[in-house]
């Protein structure tokens, strides 16, 4: 018997109820920073996905603390206090009209670089895991859903939403079930055989080195730098492997709930990236996540006929608007579930990991092909204070989407002057 | 076969042919529009918003110019400037600059970032990489932890569009241990997994046992059934759910001969659907498989659109993995028997579901769905009231698991001796290889191997068995730069020929998106490779090999965007005879089509307009065309004006630039500009307001894009594209011919007006002939836009400015041969950018 409510099915994870706090400070304690002055770390997730919205159901009409919430936010009321909506802020370096996610985090002009038919640059969580990520198993976790069929699901170039210093794609994890495997992987193994694995993983790495050494002297300049791509990820793999050096005497963390089973439906792979994104910062495994979530398969599992494509070129009244709206629902009941968890969950000084926590969902997209005006809200508090539970609209059209990266990176701690186009903070959010 | 008509004369006209790279400068009358409209407020005497047109340059020499003259576009197709207050440029004027900068800016960037045709150094992207385990070890693989590729211009080929993250190579790390312990499972000495799936299925078997088994149980719940009745009771009181129907179809099912020896479908639901499982348990070694099958007609009527259909999918799934047709035109006195072959991947499911495929016309209205049954199927409510043709199926046989194409390092490499006993030295020799064939041929260096052995001995010293250890030191070369990469080293400056081993793999990869065979390898060994003659032998052998599918189905899926097709619906009942079978059909018409002219060496314009079709039965049931013989797609002749010969006729083009419920006249004029016409209209601007179509009801929906052509910033395109679209209109979403078309809300008819201009905005036509007439006359074009995608697919980067002399040379020269496809390839693999690196 097949439920018609797709999230009660048997990849639903029991077991991270609100009672989690104890062995999750026990948890959190492992981070080397935090033990110390039991300060709790920040975090930042940033959630995005490809289409635009529903706009008319997504923006308040009123502004300040007392707008009435937008259909699409019904289910996010009982966070209310917490969150705020942010109108008119714009990528103005974004130019195409089906990019939902390929610069919302970078703020690039993509064809601006001489010579190069598209060239991104690094991303702002890629930038904020330069700090958040040194004390971390992972610097940052970018997931990313299935490839969608549909015009890329309106997602544009990319594998993730984040991008690597030198402007590449960071491949995304795609698959709830990798993830799993990757953050608690094979449970609970010896000392002496975690010594000799992280070794082997060196002599593994040493030898794909040694054949990618072999072939540098021989390329050309536009082939080196696909293989300095190569070595690159190498290192990246190294520096992973130090830090599991200085992690040796700690065990990986037990994963607070069994691997799920079975292929699970969109909403539920979703939930379960939700259910993971949690289960890492409860570990502390990360402090930075990037999720460039799917949508296509939404819309039948809500009852709709239609493409992800089809419910960006609609108007309020229409059938493609309905599906709009139904998933824009569907996706704000999801992220009001992460903040549940995220509330539920205490760090070390008492404070919920939510207040220590900022995070940014929204898209590059609004409808049609406008790719100014974006929608976005931002949740949380990054662990200090915010002007929270308020519509906040900005001057149509003039606003950087970068002054909220520039804010949200020094709410936790990157000193930076500047974010891309950014002309200072974002007033009202952040004071 | 007509002869080959290229020459190496061609490889020494390629090299001289590198264009330089000119910049583009603004035409006079964009610069008078400026003058008229902008200067007075943007120039010498005024400078509003610190901005003064008149000192932009009009040579576009570098990118921060070509942004500037970009930023004055958007602000004109956002209709920001000029101001409303201020004189308005004529609406002509205003679209033709609109085009023309357009266009111009284009022309402009391409021209700018052209990188000088260099092949970028490329990884073996996901489709390449499983065929590649294939070939190599003869294991079907799951790619689906790999991260996805990324594409350019549309294809997965370039490596400009392959990035490599460190997911990536803990992926091949981890992928590539799971490949090594399948392929090498047999040296275990452990018994193979799951059952044996050999032997036939008397299908009829539980079928009727089954039946028999609860007739006596039926009869009891519907006494029960109807003393609730007579009680006042609701008939399901006592859960009851067996229907007075159900018993007697029951019975009648048993009493008929035919279903002593075999099973009869769907029989309004009894069986409904035979369920065969790949093996006990549905477990069976991964692996290549045949299924046969014998049915026949039950009736002495005969029919010629009854099918077997086979879905491969898990229980209740709505997405079958594979699903399959057979024509049933044999009878129970001389039934026909068919086969086809599968993988076992791992990833597919293993259950099969045999039905008879149900067209919409057999069908009444459903059976009291609500109602419960005792055959809890939901096809006894659907096919109750069938009153279709019965299939009769006598057994399934299932045959295999068979070798995969002879791998090149399969695990009989090593059962010369117990792979226990294996020395060290012998090993080592082992590893070798293996590394061997996974390089393509290359000989790993002693230091790599040395690497290998170290970690060998490691994992021997921690106790781990030799299988293990081997395991350990062999994922590695699976992940390593030298397996991953096509590469081809540099040789001092410039450009060199490729050494054979190098053009085999370029050639393999290409056409068969897989690694060079023995025949390929051996003749690079020989140096006879770059032979011009023995290229055009092997290219002619090369797609006769089934493998070419490979080729066939990648480059069309991602040239024509078929996977549009996956979003292409009817409502249920508007078109009765489009189901799932004919969609899936249509696209193998596509992949047919080009295969038959690949084969043939047939002329590529014949997908501008043929005379033919390449059908099956399905299709030409489909199309109301007389249907080939057997299942496969072959060629059929159609009569005098007919609309269907060429890309423009096929259902799958003209369903998949549709939602299958409606048409789009701007989707399917965008696709004539882009691949027929080979003038791809720009991406819609930004942030410019859509048109509105659904909001306007009973309009028809050329009244409905007719706004359009109210404002210059529509119409500056859309004059070009919509024409094409409405010329077609005579296509119903799914590819039908039609006289009528809905409005767009679907409350009225309008007959269908096809007339219009072709985008030169000079040849008129009045209907889609005399529109295909045109684009026929003007094949070039399209031919020139084929060659163009076949050289991004085949060299594996973007085909830009600098490239252009030579596509018009090789397309001059297919074009003195007639236009044969297999002569275009051919003569892109004999270019200089294929040849050289």
């Amino acid at each position: 018997m097949i439920s018609t409510d797709p999230l009660t099915r048997r990849t639903t994870l029991r077991g991270l109820g609100a009672t989690l706090c104890l062995p999750m400070l026990e948890c959190i304690g492992t981070a080397k920073t935090a033990a110390a002055d039991a300060t709790p770390p920040k975090r930042l997730l940033f959630l995005s996905y490809g289409w635009g919205v529903a706009k008319d159901d997504w923006f308040p009409k009123e502004t300040g603390p007392d707008y009435e919430l937008p259909a699409s936010f019904q289910y996010m009321e009982r966070h209310r206090k917490d969150f705020s909506i942010l109108s008119n802020l714009s990528n103005k370096n974004a130019t195409q009209a089906h990019w939902g996610t390929t610069t919302w985090l970078t703020s690039a002009d993509v064809t601006a670089t001489p010579g190069k038919k598209f060239q991104n640059t690094i991303s702002v969580d890629q930038l904020a895991a330069r700090v958040l990520g040194k004390d971390t198993r992972f610097t940052s976790l970018p997931l990313a859903g299935p490839k969608e069929s549909n015009n890329d699901g309106g997602f544009g170039p990319g594998l993730s939403l984040s991008w690597s210093d030198s402007g590449n794609p960071i491949a995304g994890e795609t698959n709830p079930l990798g993830l799993f495997d990757r953050l608690f992987g094979a449970g609970e193994v010896p000392l002496e055989e975690r010594r000799y694995q992280l070794s082997k993983q060196r002599s593994v790495l040493d030898a794909i080195l040694h054949d990618a050494k072999s072939l540098q002297p021989k390329l050309s300049s536009t082939d080196r730098d696909k293989v300095e791509e190569y070595f690159q990820s190498v290192r990246e793999i190294e520096v992973r492997l130090d830090k599991a050096d200085e992690w040796l005497d700690k065990p990986k963390p037990k994963a607070p709930f069994p691997r799920p089973e079975g292929k699970p439906s969109t909403a539920e792979s979703i939930k379960l990236t939700y259910d993971l994104m949690v289960a890492a910062i409860q570990t502390d495994m990360t402090r930075v996540i990037t999720y460039r979530q799917p949508t296509e398969g939404l819309f039948p599992e809500l009852g709709f006929k239609i493409d992800g494509h089809k419910t960006t070129h609609t108007r309020k009244g229409q059938e493609p608007y309905n599906a709009a709206l139904a998933r824009d629902q569907k996706q704000l009941e999801l992220v009001a579930y992460l903040i549940d968890k995220l509330k539920a969950l205490k760090d070390v000084d008492g404070t919920s990991v939510f207040h220590n926590t900022l995070i940014a969902y929204g898209g590059g997209i609004t409808i049609n092909h406008d790719v100014r005006d974006t929608p976005t809200m931002v949740a949380g508090y990054g662990g200090g204070s915010l002007n929270q539970g308020q519509h906040y609209r900005y001057e149509s059209n003039q606003t950087p989407l970068a002054n909220l990266w520039y804010s949200m990176l020094r709410q936790v701690g990157y000193e930076a002057d500047r974010f891309m186009d950014s002309d200072g903070k974002l007033s009202g959010l952040f004071g | 076969m007509r002869p080959l008509a290229l020459s190496a004369a061609l490889l020494a006209l390629a090299v001289s042919l590198v264009a330089k790279q000119e910049p583009v400068t603004l035409p006079e009358p964009i610069r008078q529009f400026f003058q008229d409209n902008c200067v007075r407020c943007h120039g010498p005497k005024k400078q509003k918003g610190k901005i003064r047109i008149d000192q932009i340059p009009t040579l576009i020499a570098d990118e921060a110019i070509a942004q500037q003259w970009q930023d004055i576009l958007d602000v004109l197709n956002l209709s920001e400037m000029p101001p409303e207050e201020e004189p308005q440029p004529t609406k002509k004027a205003l679209q033709d600059t609109l085009e023309s900068l357009t266009a111009i800016l284009r022309d402009a960037r391409e021209r700018l970032t052209d990188t000088g045709g260099e092949v970028v150094i490329r990884r073996i992207n996901n489709r390449e990489y499983k065929n590649t385990i294939r070939d190599l070890f003869g294991i079907e693989i799951d790619t689906s932890l790999l991260p996805p590729d990324g594409a350019l211009e549309g294809f997965d080929t370039p490596g400009q569009a392959h990035s490599l993250s460190s997911l990536h190579i803990e992926r091949y790390l981890s992928v590539g241990r799971n490949i090594l312990e399948e392929a090498y499972f047999p040296l275990t000495g452990k018994k193979v997994r799951g059952g044996s799936p050999n032997g036939r299925r008397e299908v009829e078997e539980r079928i009727n046992s089954d039946m028999k088994k609860s007739l006596p149980k039926m009869h009891i719940q519907l006494e029960q059934g109807r003393q609730s009745v007579a009680e006042g009771k609701h008939y399901r009181a006592l859960g009851v759910k067996t229907k007075e129907t159900e018993i007697p179809i029951a019975e009648e099912y048993l009493t008929r001969p035919e279903t002593g020896t075999g099973v009869l479908l769907p029989f309004r639901g009894a069986p409904g659907e035979i369920s065969v499982r790949l093996a006990p348990w549905g477990l069976a070694p991964n692996g290549r498989y045949r299924m046969n099958l014998r049915f026949g007609l039950a009736g002495k009527e005969k029919h010629d659109d009854v099918f077997l259909q086979v879905v491969r999918g898990e229980p209740g799934s709505m997405s079958p993995d594979e699903v399959r047709y057979f024509h049933v035109d044999g009878t129970i006195g001389e039934p026909t028997e068919a086969s086809f072959e599968f993988v076992a991947d791992g990833t597919m499911s293993n259950h099969f579901y045999i039905r008879r495929r149900s067209l919409e016309d057999y069908k009444k209205e459903p059976f009291e769905k609500s109602e419960g049954y005792h055959w809890s199927y939901y096809r006894v409510a659907w096919e109750y009231q069938d009153e279709g043709p019965q299939v009769w199926v006598d057994w399934v046989q299932i045959e295999g698991p068979f070798p995969n194409t002879a791998p090149l390092a399969p695990a009989q490499l090593f059962q010369a001796k117990p792979f226990a006993e294996l020395t060290r030295e012998e090993l080592q020799k082992k590893v070798t290889e293996i590394a061997r064939l996974a390089f393509r041929q290359r000989e790993p260096s002693p230091g790599y191997i040395e690497k290998l052995m170290a970690i060998y001995d490691d994992a021997k010293e921690h106790g781990a068995s030799q299988l293990e250890a081997f395991y350990d030191a062999t994922t590695p070369i699976l992940a390593s730069p030298q397996f991953l990469f096509l590469h081809e080293p540099r040789q001092g400056e410039g450009r060199r020929p490729l050494e054979g081993m190098e053009l085999a793999s370029r050639l393999a990869y290409f056409l068969w998106s897989a690694p060079p065979d023995d025949e390929l390898y051996q003749l690079a060994k020989e140096g006879k490779l770059a032979d011009p003659n023995t290229l055009h032998k092997q290219v002619a052998r090369m797609v006769q090999s089934d493998k070419s599918k490979k080729f066939v189905e990648a480059f069309l899926s991602q040239w024509l965007e078929l996977d549009r097709l996956d979003n292409v619906q009817p409502a249920k009942g508007a078109r009765p005879t489009y189901d799932d079978a004919v969609r899936r059909a249509s696209r193998e018409e596509v992949y047919a089509t080009f295969h038959h002219l690949l084969r043939h060496n047939g002329p590529a314009t014949a997908m501008v307009d043929a005379d033919y079709v390449v059908v099956n039965r399905i299709m030409a049931n489909f199309y109301g065309i007389p249907a080939p013989q057997g299942d496969n797609f072959q060629k059929v002749g159609l009569p005098k004006n007919s609309a269907r010969g060429g890309l423009l006729g096929q259902s799958a083009i003209l369903a998949l630039t549709g939602t299958g419920e409606r048409t789009s006249p701007v989707e399917r004029g965008a696709f004539v500009l882009r691949k027929i016409l080979n003038r791809p209209p720009p991406p819609a601007p930004a942030n410019v307001p859509m048109l509105d179509e659904e909001s306007v009801g009973t309009m028809s929906i050329r009244d409905t894009l007719a706004q359009h052509m109210g404002s210059a910033q529509c119409s500056s395109c859309h004059r070009r594209i919509d024409p094409l679209g409405f010329a077609m209109e005579n296509f119903d979403p799914v590819g039908l011919w039609r006289t009528e078309v809905p409005s767009t809300n679907g409350k009225a008819q309008f007959p269908v007006e096809t007339e219009g201009l072709m985008p030169d905005g000079k040849r008129k036509f009045t209907n889609f002939q005399e529109m295909k007439a045109h684009l026929v006359s003007d094949k070039e074009a399209f031919v020139t836009g084929l060659a163009k995608a076949l050289m991004v697919y085949g060299y594996g980067r973007s085909v830009g400015f600098s490239d252009r002399p030579l596509i018009e040379k090789l397309v001059a020269q297919n074009q003195a041969a007639g236009y044969g496809l297999q002569d275009l390839l051919t003569g892109i693999i004999l270019s200089e950018p294929f040849q050289t690196k």
